[in-house]
């Protein structure tokens, strides 16, 4: 067997182009929004950390869609994908533990590690809910 | 799009599981339950495929009236 198969492929594709469109929207409404004065880039939010969190956000809608369509390599290989999990998990924990000291010292939020600890959480708990598909 | 109850009806016929018609005709088990469930349309290769697998014609599995 390939390693996908066609309604797998087809799902990747449409999700593929779906995040290239999505990336398009989040860099036009960043236009929209600096003319707007909503969020001033380069000054609210640095140009590194808007690319930061559209990475972040475009990562958590292709993983999340594969995964819950059933069209990720877990499927197809379990040795690989149980690795992920496990090393999905402990940058999970690792983050929420930075996350919560820094909370803790009063630090301010910084959107990047927020939006990036989310993404990781999200794709754990996507991933630990799908284990019982590729355990057997 | 309906579920197709006569791919699951051929597949207990034949007392196969889901599983192993789908590596039967080389594709994985969730996407034979789309099919069986309707949710996804099959191109005409993986039709014949598990027309064969099951002994059975296109007629038999995927002709609507």
């Amino acid at each position: 067997m390939e390693q996908f198969d066609e309604r797998q492929k087809a799902i990747r594709n449409k999700i593929m182009t779906k995040a290239f469109a999505l990336a398009i929207i989040l860099l036009c409404g960043a236009i929209i929004l600096n003319e707007c004065k909503v969020i001033e880039i380069g000054k609210t939010v640095s140009f590194t950390d808007y690319g930061f969190i559209t990475f972040f956000i475009l990562i958590l809608y292709v993983t999340l869609s594969l995964i819950w369509k059933d069209a990720y390599v877990g499927i197809v290989n379990a040795a690989s994908i149980k690795i992920a999990l496990y090393g999905f998990s402990v940058l999970s924990i690792l983050d929420i533990d930075l996350f919560i000291k820094h909370r803790m010292e009063q630090a301010p939020i910084d959107y990047v590690v927020l939006a990036g600890t989310i993404t990781m959480i999200a794709i754990t708990i996507s991933l630990w809910l799908k284990k019982k598909d590729w355990d057997n | 799009m309906a579920k197709n109850l006569r791919i699951k009806a051929a597949r207990a016929a034949k007392d196969m599981t889901q599983k192993e018609l789908a590596e039967c005709v080389g594709v994985t088990r969730q996407t034979m339950n789309a099919i069986e469930k309707g949710d996804y349309n099959p191109s005409i290769r993986l039709c014949i495929a598990i027309c064969k697998a099951l002994d059975k014609t296109l007629n038999d599995l995927f002709w609507e009236e």
